[in-house]
C-alpha cells in the first residue's frame, strides 16, 4: 500500500465516520437553556427548552400531571409536565423539558427528556459550593 | 495532619521533578548514575505519597474538620468504613488516591528493572516521573486536598449520601484507577522506544504484561461501575451512556484494539506506528477521562476557568497529543510502506478489522460525549446528546465486532484456505443460526436483538471449540504453556456472555405502582403484596423499609425490601433498590416515595432479563486476561495439533 492510498483510505474512513455520527445524532442532539438563563432572558409564552437537575424531593404527581423543580444550583424553576415521563426520569437526574414559561412563574412542559449527565453528582454546582 | 500532608506532597513533587530531569540528562549524556538515581528516587516518591494519603486517612478517622476536605466529605456519625472510602469520594481526595496508584506503578517499574536495563528505560523513567510531577502539581497547587477552613465546624457534612450507600464504592474507583493509571507504563515505554530509537517491537514485549494488568483492572473497574450503578442508583439499569461512563469506556476500547494489534507487530512486525498511536491515544483518553470527571467541566464549560485545574489538564492533554503523535510522525513519517497482509483470510486481517471497528466505536462515542462541550464552548448554547445516538451508532458496530471476534478466533496466522475456514466455522455458524431461530421463536421481535443473540452464540461456540481443541488430548504441561492463547479465548467467551446480557437486558419490562399496606400488584407473572412499611434508625441515617411479599402461582416466592435512606444534611432520601438476582430475570424494585403517614408507597418495578450474565462475563474477561499474562511460549507460530486437518468436530 502506498502512502497516497493510505491517506486516501484514512480520508474515506474519516468521512464515513463523520457521516455516521451526523446521521446518528439526529434528534439526539438537544439544545437547551439553564433556569438562570430562562428566568433572565425568556419572556412569557415563548417556547423554549429548559435543562437542569430535577431537584431531589420535589417530584409530585397531581391532577395537572407531574410537578417538579428544575435547578441549576442558583435558580429554581417549577415545572408542570403534561407529557409522558421517560423511564429513566428520576430525582437528582439531569433533565431537559420543552414548553413555555407561564406568567405565574411556572414552566409548563409538554415534553420531558432525560439529559445524560453525571447523574450522581451533587445537584449543586461548584459555584454554589464556594 | 494537614501540614504533614502538604509537606509530603511538596517533597514528592520535588522528587518527581528531580527524577524526570535526572533521567533526561542521564539518557542524553549517557550517565548511567543519573538514570540510576532517577530509578531509585521512585521509592522515596512512593513513600512521600503514601505519607500524604495516610495523613488524609488519619484526618478523616480523627474527624479533623479543620481540613476542608474532611469537613465536606465526612462527619462524626459516618461509619469508619465509609470514612476510609471518603478518601476517594470527592475530587481532591480521589486525586490523592490517583497519585498513590501512579507512584505505586512508578515504583513497580523501578523494582522490575532493578537489574535488566532496556535502552528505553531512561526515557520511560523521565515520562513516568513527568506524569507523576503533573498530578502532584495538581494536588500541591490548585486542587489542594489539605486546604484548611477558617472557622472549624463542629461537625462535617458527611460524604455524599449516594457514595456512602453501598460498599461497592470500596472496589470500583480503585479498580478503575489501577486500570487508567496503568496505561502510563506502556505509554512511557512507547515514548522511550521512539526517543531511544531501539528496535521498534521491543517496547511491546517489555510492557505487554503491564498493559494487560492495566486492561484487566480497567475491565474490572467498568464492570464494577456497572454493578454499582445497578445495585445503588435504583433506576433499573447499569449503563446510561452518561459522559462519566463513556470516558471510562473509551480507553478500554483503544486498549483492547492495542492488545490485538500488538500481536500483529510481535508476530509479524506489522503496524509499528499504529501500535504507538494506539497507546498514545489510550493514554490521552485516560487523561481526558480524569479531566472530564473532575474540574466540573461536565456541569458547564464556564465552570472550567474557575480554577487552575481545568487549564492545567487541558495543557497536559495537549502536551500528550502533540508530543506523542508528533514523535510517531517524526519517527515513522518517512518510513517505508507498512507491511502487507498475506491474505484477507488470516488472523492478521481479522485483527485489522477488529481494530477498525474498535477505533470507529471510540470515535463515535467520543463525538457524542464531547460534542455538548464543544458546542457550548464555541456558541455558548447548551446542548446534550441523548442515549439514542449512542445506541444507534455503537450497537451496529458492536454486532460487527462480535462477528470478527468469532471469525478471527478460528482463523490461522498468515493464510487459510476457504475450505478450511468453512470446516472450522460450520459448527459455530450452525449454533449461531440456531440461537437466532430460538430467540425469534421465544418471542424476541427486535432484529438487532435476534442478530446479536446469534452472533454471541457464534462467538461462544467458536471460542469454546478452540479451547476444547487446545485442552483435549494434550499433556497438562503443554496446556499450561499454552495458557496465553487460551486466556484470550476465555476473554472472548466473556465478551460473548456479556453481549447476551446486554442484549437480553434491553428486552425487560417495568411498571410503577402505588400500594397501600396489604394491597397486591401483578408484575412479571408474580403477585407483589405490600406487607408493611417500617422505619429503622442507624447512627448515620434513618431507613424506611417497605416489605413486599412476592408470590408466584399462589406459592410464596420470597420478599423484596427496597428502602429509602434519610441522611442528615441531605434534604432528599436516597433509595436502595431490592434485587432478586437470578440467571433468568432479575426482579428489581425501587421504593420511589412513601407518603408522610406511611399509608401508601410508590414503587418502580423492573424485570431485567439476563443482567446476571453481565457479571459472569466480566469475571470471564478478567480471568482470561489474567491467564493471558503468561509469557509468550518460545515455540514458533505453529498452531497445536494441526487443527487445519482435523475432522469437523461437534462441540456440545
Amino acid at each position: 500500500m502506498s502512502r497516497g492510498r493510505l491517506l486516501l483510505g484514512v480520508a474515506v474512513v474519516g468521512a464515513g465516520m463523520a457521516w455516521v455520527a451526523t446521521r446518528g445524532l439526529g434528534d439526539s442532539l438537544v439544545y437547551y437553556r439553564t433556569p438562570t438563563e430562562v428566568v433572565r432572558e425568556v419572556g412569557a409564552d415563548q417556547r423554549v427548552r429548559l435543562g437542569g437537575y430535577v431537584e431531589p424531593g420535589s417530584l409530585r404527581q397531581d391532577d395537572e400531571g407531574v410537578r417538579f423543580i428544575v435547578s441549576d444550583g442558583t435558580t429554581r424553576v417549577t415545572v408542570i409536565g403534561s407529557g409522558a415521563v421517560p423511564s429513566l426520569f428520576r430525582e437528582g437526574q439531569g433533565v431537559v423539558v420543552e414548553g413555555r414559561y407561564a406568567l405565574d412563574g411556572r414552566f409548563r412542559a409538554d415534553t420531558i427528556l432525560v439529559r445524560h449527565d453525571a447523574d450522581y453528582r451533587p445537584p449543586e454546582t461548584p459555584e454554589a459550593r464556594r | 495532619m494537614s501540614r504533614v500532608g502538604i509537606v509530603a506532597l511538596s517533597l514528592a513533587l520535588g522528587l518527581a521533578v528531580y527524577g524526570s530531569i535526572a533521567a533526561v540528562l542521564g539518557a542524553r549524556r549517557r550517565r548511567p548514575l543519573l538514570v540510576e538515581s532517577s530509578r531509585t528516587v521512585s521509592y522515596s516518591l512512593l513513600a512521600m505519597v503514601v505519607a500524604a494519603n495516610a495523613a488524609m486517612l488519619a484526618a478523616l478517622l480523627a474527624d479533623d474538620f479543620s481540613i476542608r476536605y474532611v469537613a465536606e466529605n465526612s462527619s462524626r456519625a459516618t461509619p469508619a468504613f465509609f470514612k476510609v472510602l471518603a478518601l476517594w469520594s470527592a475530587d481532591e481526595g480521589s486525586l490523592l488516591l490517583w497519585n498513590l496508584v501512579l507512584a505505586g506503578y512508578v515504583s513497580a517499574v523501578a523494582f522490575r528493572f532493578r537489574r535488566d536495563r532496556p535502552p528505553e528505560l531512561p526515557w520511560a523513567l523521565a515520562v513516568l516521573h513527568g506524569v507523576a510531577a503533573f498530578y502532584l502539581a495538581l494536588v500541591v497547587g490548585p486542587a489542594g486536598p489539605f486546604e484548611s477552613v477558617a472557622a472549624v465546624p463542629p461537625d462535617g457534612r458527611g460524604p455524599l449520601p449516594l457514595l456512602q450507600n453501598h460498599p461497592l464504592m470500596a472496589a470500583h474507583p480503585p479498580a478503575l484507577y489501577l486500570g487508567f493509571i496503568g496505561f502510563t507504563v506502556p505509554f512511557a515505554f512507547a515514548v522511550g522506544a521512539m526517543l531511544s530509537r531501539g528496535p521498534s517491537a521491543r517496547w511491546l514485549r517489555v510492557t505487554r504484561r503491564w498493559t494487560l494488568v492495566a486492561w484487566i483492572f480497567l475491565s474490572a473497574g467498568l464492570v464494577l461501575g456497572a454493578l454499582w450503578s445497578y445495585g445503588v442508583l435504583g433506576w433499573g439499569g447499569y449503563w446510561a451512556w452518561d459522559p462519566v461512563e463513556n470516558v471510562a469506556l473509551l480507553p478500554w476500547l483503544t486498549a483492547t484494539a492495542f492488545l490485538h494489534s500488538a500481536m500483529l507487530q510481535e508476530r509479524r512486525g506489522l503496524v509499528p506506528a499504529w501500535n504507538l498511536s494506539l497507546i498514545v491515544g489510550t493514554f490521552a483518553l485516560v487523561t481526558l477521562a480524569t479531566f472530564l470527571t473532575r474540574g466540573s467541566i461536565l456541569a458547564s464549560v464556564h465552570a472550567f476557568a474557575d480554577s487552575l485545574v481545568g487549564p492545567m489538564y487541558l495543557g497536559f492533554l495537549v502536551v500528550i497529543l502533540v508530543g506523542g503523535f508528533g514523535l510517531v510522525v517524526a519517527r515513522f513519517g518517512r518510513s517505508g510502506p507498512p507491511g502487507r497482509l498475506d491474505s484477507p483470510l488470516s488472523r492478521e486481517a481479522a485483527f485489522v478489522a477488529n481494530n477498525f471497528v474498535l477505533v470507529s466505536m471510540t470515535f463515535l462515542v467520543l463525538v457524542g460525549t464531547i460534542l455538548p462541550l464543544v458546542i457550548e464552548a464555541l456558541t455558548g448554547q447548551r446542548a446534550t446528546v441523548g442515549e439514542p445516538y449512542f445506541v444507534r451508532t455503537a450497537a451496529p458496530l458492536f454486532l460487527i465486532l462480535l462477528l470478527f471476534v468469532g471469525v478471527g478466533t478460528v482463523l490461522p496466522w498468515r493464510r487459510a484456505s476457504p475450505a478450511e475456514i468453512r470446516g472450522r466455522l460450520a459448527v459455530p455458524a450452525l449454533l449461531g443460526s440456531a440461537a437466532m431461530l430460538g430467540s425469534a421463536l421465544l418471542g424476541v421481535r427486535e432484529v438487532e436483538a435476534v442478530l446479536g443473540f446469534g452472533l454471541a452464540a457464534f462467538v461462544a461456540a467458536a471460542n469454546v471449540s478452540e479451547i476444547a481443541l487446545r485442552i483435549r488430548g494434550r499433556p497438562a504441561r503443554e496446556v499450561v504453556r499454552d495458557r496465553r492463547r487460551v486466556g484470550g479465548l476465555v476473554a472472548h467467551l466473556g465478551i460473548a456472555v456479556a453481549a447476551v446480557a446486554v442484549i437480553a437486558s434491553s428486552l425487560g419490562s417495568e411498571a410503577e405502582v402505588t400500594l397501600r399496606p396489604g394491597e397486591p400488584a401483578v408484575f412479571a407473572g408474580r403477585v407483589l403484596r405490600l406487607e408493611g412499611i417500617r422505619s429503622r434508625v442507624e447512627p448515620h441515617r434513618r431507613v424506611i423499609v417497605a416489605d413486599v411479599a412476592v408470590s408466584r402461582h399462589g406459592e410464596p416466592d420470597g420478599t423484596l425490601t427496597p428502602s429509602l435512606n434519610l441522611y442528615p444534611g441531605a434534604s432528599e432520601p436516597i433509595g436502595t433498590p431490592a434485587i432478586r438476582w437470578s440467571f433468568g430475570s432479575d426482579l428489581y424494585a425501587s421504593l420511589v416515595a412513601v407518603d408522610g403517614s406511611g399509608e401508601r408507597a410508590t414503587f418502580r418495578l423492573y424485570r431485567n432479563p439476563g443482567v446476571s450474565w453481565l457479571w459472569v462475563g466480566g469475571v470471564l474477561v478478567a480471568l482470561g486476561g489474567t491467564m493471558a499474562m503468561a509469557r509468550r511460549s518460545t515455540r514458533p507460530t505453529v498452531a497445536p495439533p494441526a487443527p487445519a486437518r482435523r475432522e469437523p468436530v461437534g462441540v456440545g
